[in-house]
């Protein structure tokens, strides 16, 4: 028989961690950057939140709670960069979790709109993009692929990167007057 | 000090932008909140770029895969992982299920697509593009990983809405959806799962290569298969997909979406590939009492009075019919009815829960109830640890009437769980065929009838049907009556070499 107070535990952090999770998410990679450790801190979080959820007081806000955490997590994940240049400062990166919690209603409502625009790019768009955020093709690769030049490539990609943006940006605009 | 616009920004996030032009936007960060935050939009929307692309359903990516000139075509069997250089898995949690002791080493396989990078104790490093790692109680599965259960294994996973996914042996299981999204969704590329969805976390929606199911706060299973028969025709071999719905409404689509039904509590809908979904049985009669009054009888019942009533289920904010422990008079046993005394070919199922004394206790269906003549019974008897099929035969005033027991089967089970109890009656030429099975509330339903016996008196042929207990505590809910639907011809032509 499973333990019913561990089962209601496991709903409240599933409920509370879907809606912060886009902001969790931003956070780790503006400050991993292009590494590849940016799902591992991800999941480093998750198993830290999983862990340390019966200590959270819901009295409180649960993104301050876990932005503490993820915090906590890219602080480590920078100390084990210590050597490297490429990477922020430990100050940048207290401050970008101050960033994060301010925005992050801002962050959850461009993610939802992604979806929307993401439907009316051109299925030319939308294959290029597959190929590299999807397949996690190279642009070189992308490229001999379609049988276009690396540039060609690299200039449809930021194309329609800012097509998804301005996109994103009008739906928010019209959120906010629909809502005035 | 440099004003840094997108392109840097985006380079940066790529890992393009040469290390002294970090340490200076490092430095511009600290004292410029709108290019913090500017950064951090972009990093959310690269981050949520690839999954929103993963989430486009397996149509669309037929259709862009159709586009592409290098001519690879997307099936939902294959789908990548949206970032192939990252380690480990992040869809949902997968626990070793309980009640399975031989699975003590390893409950699921999980087949990851792309070259991952290890690190976990129990992971080993392959260079191979695809891998196969043996999961164990609280890893982590993440959208794009295939979650395989061996015969005689079964697993359980949680996604993050609250789903509960229960794999039942030989399933092969894809998480399409990333976890953190509100419409949850997974492909059945084969087996059966028992889905428990919570209400208020969104959607969620099971795939397979028959079709899809589409629910919101429910519980039912799915089940993909081959159909059989086809493969030796050298055709195709098509995948038909049945689903079962146990609780609440369900939506079932053909792959194309372009026909649907709602398939209600009780009822079984079939889709074979590249058909439309049908109805394969169809409830005659459901009543969860979440209408009634507690403490009153249920409006739709013929009940005993003061034995019978609503109540609530504990704690839980569920209301079911109760059979309230009578101590003066046991070993005698009452039962409420409904329905028609027209109904025939049926069949009656329920949940039941015994809470009193175990030397006592006893939990029961009955079917094809005419006052005059008697009925069937498919009970479980905790005293005895016994299922059993019998017949109930009414006599006169004086004589009374007698109980004929048909067939029986030990069977046991713990006092105070939900189990569910199923009759089925068929009338044929020889006599009424009575089928009977029982399982537990969190275990999918039993393919095979656990019980069964023919009835060759014929004196029993319809009539109401109800539920029995003894004159001890005992919780009744969901109880439906249901019938095969005749008439989708087709649909039958297309079982009928299957089963």
């Amino acid at each position: 028989m499973e333990n019913p107070s561990k089962n209601s535990m496991n709903e409240t952090l599933l409920r509370h961690y879907v809606n912060e999770d886009a902001v969790v998410r931003a956070y780790v990679r503006s400050c991993t950057m292009g590494h590849r450790e940016t799902d591992d801190v991800l999941q480093e979080i998750w198993k830290v939140v999983c862990v340390k959820i019966g200590q959270y007081d819901e009295s409180r806000p649960f993104r301050a709670w876990v932005m503490g955490i993820a915090r906590m997590q890219v602080l480590k994940w920078r100390q084990t960069q210590a050597r490297s240049r490429e990477v922020l400062s430990p100050e940048t990166i207290e401050l970008f979790a101050e960033t994060a919690m301010e925005h992050g209603d801002e962050l959850d409502f461009r993610r939802q709109h992604l979806r929307e625009c993401l439907s009316r790019i051109p299925a030319l768009g939308r294959q290029i993009m597959r190929l590299k955020y999807f397949d996690g093709l190279t642009i070189a690769t992308i490229g001999l692929q379609m049988k276009k030049s690396t540039a060609a490539i690299e200039m449809a990609l930021v194309r329609f990167r800012r097509f998804l943006r301005a996109c994103i940006e009008k739906q928010l605009v019209e959120e906010r007057l629909s809502t005035s | 000090m440099k004003n840094f616009n997108d392109t840097d920004l985006a380079n940066y996030l790529e890992g393009a932008l040469p290390a002294d032009e970090i340490g200076r936007l490092d430095e511009t960060l600290k004292h410029d909140p709108q290019l913090r935050k500017n950064l951090l939009v972009l990093a959310g929307f690269e981050a949520e770029l690839p999954i929103a692309l993963q989430e486009m359903s397996p149509g669309e990516l037929q259709s862009l895969s159709e586009e592409s000139p290098a001519g690879r075509k997307l099936t939902p069997r294959v789908v990548s992982a949206p970032h192939p250089r990252s380690s480990r898995i992040m869809f949902g949690r997968v626990i070793r299920y309980a009640g399975w002791p031989a699975l003590a080493a390893a409950a699921a396989l999980i087949i990851g697509i792309g070259l991952f990078r290890f690190s976990g104790p129990l992971i080993q490093r392959l260079t191979s593009p695809i891998m196969r790692i043996a999961l164990i109680e609280g890893d982590y599965v993440r959208s794009g990983n295939r979650i395989q259960t061996p015969a005689r294994s079964r697993a359980i996973v949680y996604l993050k809405n609250a789903t509960e996914i229960k794999m039942a042996e030989n399933t092969t299981l894809e998480a399409l959806m990333p976890w953190n999204n509100a419409r949850q969704t997974v492909f059945l590329a084969k087996g059966e799962i028992l889905n428990n969805t919570a209400k208020g976390n969104g959607a969620f929606v099971v795939r397979t290569g028959a079709g899809s199911v589409r629910v919101t706060g429910t519980r039912f299973s799915v089940r993909a298969e081959s159909l059989a028969g086809e493969r030796m025709k050298g055709s195709k071999e098509r995948t038909v997909m049945t689903v079962k719905v146990l609780e609440g409404q369900v939506k079932v689509e053909d792959v194309a979406a372009t026909a649907s039904i709602m398939v209600n509590c009780g009822e079984e809908a079939k889709v074979v590939e590249d058909s439309q979904p049908g109805k394969t049985i169809k409830t005659l009669f459901y009543d969860d009492f979440e209408e009634d009054e507690i403490g009153k009888v249920p409006q739709r019942w013929q009940l005993a009075p003061k034995l019978w009533a609503v109540r609530m289920d504990g704690n839980m904010d569920n209301k079911v019919l109760a059979m309230v422990a009578n101590k003066q008079i046991r070993n005698i046993a009452s039962f409420c009815l409904t329905g028609n005394s027209g109904w025939s070919n049926y069949s009656v199922q329920c949940r039941a829960k015994m809470l009193g004394d175990e030397k006592h206790l006893m939990a029961a269906v009955i079917a094809y109830d005419r006052k005059d003549k008697g009925f069937y019974i498919f009970s479980h008897d905790a005293s005895t640890e016994e299922i059993v099929l019998k017949k109930y035969r009414a006599g006169s005033q004086k004589s009374g009437g007698d109980y004929v027991v048909l067939s029986c089967r030990p069977h046991r089970a713990s006092n105070g769980q939900w189990q569910i109890l199923k009759l089925g009656l068929t009338n044929t030429p020889e006599g009424i065929l009575l089928r009977g099975k029982i399982w537990q509330e969190n275990e999918s339903e039993p393919k095979e009838w656990t019980i069964e016996a023919h009835d060759k008196e014929n004196s029993l042929s319809g009539g109401e049907c109800g539920v029995m207990s003894s004159m001890e505590t005992t919780y009744f809910d969901d109880f439906c009556v249901s019938t095969t639907v005749s008439g989708n011809d087709d649909l039958a032509d297309s079982f009928k070499e299957r089963d």
